[in-house]
């Protein structure tokens, strides 16, 4: 059953920094949650208030925000991992081998289905981020840079789940979005760890330059 | 091994322990205690306390509630306010705990009035927290990536008791760790913030006595930024010698915020800012040129930005950054004057050349040197004689005629438009009209009226006149249009001779001249009289005029004061141009004192006494009486002798 939304943070539409998601994963043998998205009427939004009609802006700016340090943060990453990432990455960061949520919609996509693929974008991405960066602070904890670019995109990733949760509420009353998440790093080699993280990073990169660019007719001013 | 004796008495001694009256704990029971323990109270509000004492106690011996006194800090509590509840049980009622101390006592006047206590409590007064107002945040850019969110409140009135404040902050669907100020209470620094969200923000206050909230604010941090100011600044010049290309670096990127900026300059020594429109840096950029600009001119730049909508904080202003505008060639030709001294010479003159170095805004850089070029206008087959100079004068000896004398002024850019000074053979055009002066503050205004021909400009000549050194002349040119102009630099009490030239096309217009004060003041000394010659009844006066230096103004008119000892004064005014004056009907035979006085229009000043003795008799008075007399006496003689002839002869 998946819960309700509280007050507080809710597990499946404001997913922590990664490591609770994991241990559902873990629980439900690690396999996808199954679900639909589920058109509810009538219970209203948490926090209303804060919901304003600034929100679909503001949801694009984020998205703005990262695709402009995408790049740079994939580069610092490569650079920080040392050999042989910083010389083979075509060959070792290519994401075919790892899961990443399907991004199928374009700017002629109904804008429902456009905000239900975005949050479970960057839901999977700000769980993706958090086991980024706690491996990190592990493998390469004088990496300043790298950690602070890592803890900034993911900030930014958080406050977009809660932009798009605010959205999907408030436009469509959706307030529960199945997601699905990649395989923990947990127990894994320095290598495999490394390699994740840049398999990772590298599809990121991509799918956010296509997502900046489905978003803005969605999203520009009307 | 322990003697029976022995365990008795340490049953005795811990029996004796357990009963003693010493309510410090431990084995020890006190006989009461109070309720409630330790409160903490609302200011001006009620309070009722009950000393309720222990059963046991009650055998010690005639101890009842009735007995129980209160105490406040040793002073005893009025039996008004005192209630027996019940035979163990009193309470003691405060109506206003503002007057209300610690510690409060429970007291019991035992056997023999001894008064003991029982309990005490400490009892702590205060208010519930206030509201807290006027909540407001700003973010701070700390670094190029790093920004912090201050937020400011005013925490209410003084509580007096330990109240926390709390700022708490949210977004929809999270709470974040509330943020505790340290060692304020009315301000709190957030650093971790999240731009592009609605966060709400608010003040919690609480105490033991209550608890308040601050209005919610919402808001996007994004909306409250003060930037860092504009980084890296630097300026380029070359482009033209107006131009001054600034450039510099946004620490905030076009993804989180557009920017926009205010830039401000001023020429180097000057105070005075001057902007740029700032419609013309109403978007992102990392580069301005600024137009405008005078060349071969030192500037100082500044630069501050903030959100392109306005929405938020200005930076502060960028350290200044300065710069200088390349040259440019000169924008005018330097004023030319002439001085022409033909004393030695009618047919030969000496012309002394005067120029005055252009101002920076006019020279645009430096001047390098002068071209002078002297063209003889009488004789069209003389050379052109050229000139090179590094002063702003040159002295020619020519042949007297008409002259065409041409001035530019170089720079490593190039030439200024030529000065030309036409030197006629004589100044025979019309002259100015109506010269005259009138002081102005610290200027001296000298006006005319123009003559009826077209003149192009005029030059006004000025200089100190002095009793002891030549009248060296200052020049300055006015344009053919105006006719009047405040000379500058003229000193009070001073007199000033001023000529005025009109300057035509072909020709130039002899000099009208007027003596001139800026101010006048009474003279420095008043002439020294004395006699040129004294009669009977007449004295003729000579005195000099005032040097220049002494007169101060203009003299108006010389005033003669003499007397004798015993009698009045008597007052003549005399002609300033005058150097004698005769005074007549004196007495003879007297002493008279003689003064005399210089008036200008600011005051007068009287000169040394002179004193002199009309003579006794007149001039040819003595010769008029003594030769009648010798004639007489010698008539008589004559006319005895003979008589006596006569007689001897009869």
């Amino acid at each position: 059953p998946h819960p309700r939304p509280g007050p507080r943070r809710d597990s499946s539409l404001s997913p922590h920094t990664g490591v609770m998601p994991f241990v559902a994963l873990l629980l439900l043998q690690r396999r996808p949650v199954a679900g639909r998205a589920l058109l509810v009427t009538g219970s209203g939004c948490p926090s209303h208030g804060l919901c304003r009609s600034n929100v679909q802006e503001q949801t694009r700016r984020q998205v703005a925000v990262l695709n402009a340090t995408a790049q740079e943060l994939f580069s610092l990453y490569l650079k920080c991992q040392g050999e042989p990432f910083s010389s083979e990455s075509d060959k070792l960061c290519n994401p075919a081998g790892i899961f990443f949520p399907a991004f199928r919609v374009n700017r002629t996509s109904e804008r429902k289905e456009v905000m239900v693929a975005m949050y479970k974008l960057f839901a999977f991405l700000n769980a993706s981020l958090g086991n980024i960066t706690r491996d990190q602070e592990e493998l390469n904890p004088m990496a300043k840079e790298l950690l602070e670019r890592l803890h900034n995109t993911t900030k930014t990733t958080r406050g977009l789940i809660s932009n798009l949760t605010c959205l999907l509420c408030k436009n469509y009353n959706i307030f529960q979005v199945d997601v699905r998440y990649g395989d923990s790093s947990k127990g894994k080699s320095a290598f495999k760890k490394k390699q994740q993280g840049c398999q990772v990073l590298r599809k990121y990169v991509q799918v956010i330059g296509q997502a900046a660019r489905v978003l803005l007719p969605h999203l520009s001013p009307s | 091994m322990f003697s029976r004796w022995n365990w008795v008495a340490c049953g005795f001694y811990l029996l004796l322990n357990i009963c003693s009256p010493d309510a410090s704990g431990g084995l020890v029971q006190s006989c009461g205690h109070i309720i409630p323990e330790s409160p903490v109270l609302a200011l001006g509000s009620n309070f009722t306390a009950l000393c309720i004492l222990n059963e046991s106690c009650l055998d010690f011996g005639n101890i009842y509630a009735s007995q129980i006194i209160w105490k406040i800090k040793n002073r005893l509590v009025p039996k008004e306010q005192y209630r027996e509840i019940n035979r163990t049980v009193s309470s003691v009622t405060f109506n206003d705990t503002s007057s209300l101390a610690t510690p409060l006592t429970c007291n019991i006047l035992a056997d023999g009035q001894i008064e003991q206590n029982i309990y005490g409590i400490t009892v702590t007064v205060g208010l519930a927290p206030e509201k807290p107002k006027n909540l407001s945040c700003i973010v701070h850019q700390v670094s190029r990536f790093t920004y912090v969110m201050t937020c400011t409140w005013n925490p209410g009135r003084h509580t007096f008791l330990d109240t926390q404040f709390r700022l708490r902050y949210s977004w929809p669907e999270e709470i974040f760790p509330d943020c505790i100020p340290k060692d304020v209470n009315n301000s709190c620094t957030i650093t971790d913030i999240q731009f592009f969200v609605n966060t709400e923000i608010w003040v919690e206050a609480t105490n033991a006595l209550g608890k308040a909230e601050s209005d919610h604010l919402v808001v996007d941090p994004i909306d409250i930024v003060k930037p860092l100011s504009p980084q890296n600044v630097s300026l380029t010049s070359g482009i033209l010698p107006t131009v001054l290309q600034l450039c510099w670096e946004n620490w905030i990127s076009d993804a989180v915020m557009m920017l926009k900026f205010n830039i401000r300059y001023r020429i180097v020594g000057d105070t005075n800012w001057l902007e740029v429109p700032s419609e013309d840096t109403a978007s992102t950029r990392t580069s301005f040129s600024v137009q405008g600009l005078r060349p071969y001119t030192e500037y100082a730049f500044s630069i501050r930005c903030m959100k392109e909508d306005g929405v938020g904080y200005w930076s502060d202003w960028s350290e200044e950054k300065t710069g200088m505008t390349i040259e440019d060639q000169p924008s005018k030709g330097p004023p030319i004057w002439r001085i022409i001294d033909s004393s030695h010479s009618p047919a030969f003159w000496t012309v002394h050349l005067l120029w005055k170095a252009l101002k920076p805004f006019e020279a645009n850089g430096v001047i390098l040197q002068y071209e002078v070029t002297v063209r003889d206008k009488s004789s069209l087959s003389s050379p052109v004689k050229k000139y090179n100079v590094t002063s702003t004068n040159h002295t020619l000896e020519l042949r007297e005629g008409t002259y065409e004398v041409t001035l530019v002024a170089r720079n490593s850019v190039g030439a200024s438009p030529p000065s030309v000074l036409l030197i006629p053979a004589s100044n025979s055009k019309a002259p100015v009209k109506n010269l005259r002066t009138l002081p102005k503050h610290d200027k001296l205004w000298v006006g005319w009226t123009a003559p009826n021909s077209y003149v192009l400009k005029y030059v006004i000549e000025w200089c100190l006149v002095s009793s002891s050194s030549d009248c060296i002349i200052e020049w300055q040119i006015a344009l053919g249009d105006v006719q009047g102009i405040d000379l500058k630099g003229i000193k009070p009490f001073k007199c000033y001779l001023i000529t005025v030239y009109p300057l035509y096309a072909d020709g130039q217009g002899s000099g009208q001249s007027v003596k001139a004060y800026l101010k006048q003041d009474r003279p420095s000394k008043g002439p020294t009289v004395q006699t040129k010659k004294v009669g009977k009844a007449e004295a003729v006066l000579t005195w000099n005029h005032l040097t220049v230096e002494e007169q101060n103004g203009f003299i108006r008119n010389y005033t003669i004061l003499y007397k004798t000892i015993d009698g009045n004064e008597t007052v003549v005014t005399v002609d300033p141009s005058k150097t004698e004056y005769t005074l007549s009907s004196l007495t003879s035979d007297t002493l008279y004192t003689v003064r005399m006085m210089a008036s200008t229009d600011n005051g007068s000043r009287t000169g040394p006494d002179f004193t002199f003795t009309t003579q006794k008799f007149g001039k040819g008075e003595i010769e008029a009486i003594v030769v009648p007399v010798c004639l007489a006496f010698l008539l008589i003689v004559l006319l005895g002798v003979l008589f006596c002839f006569n007689k001897r002869d009869l």
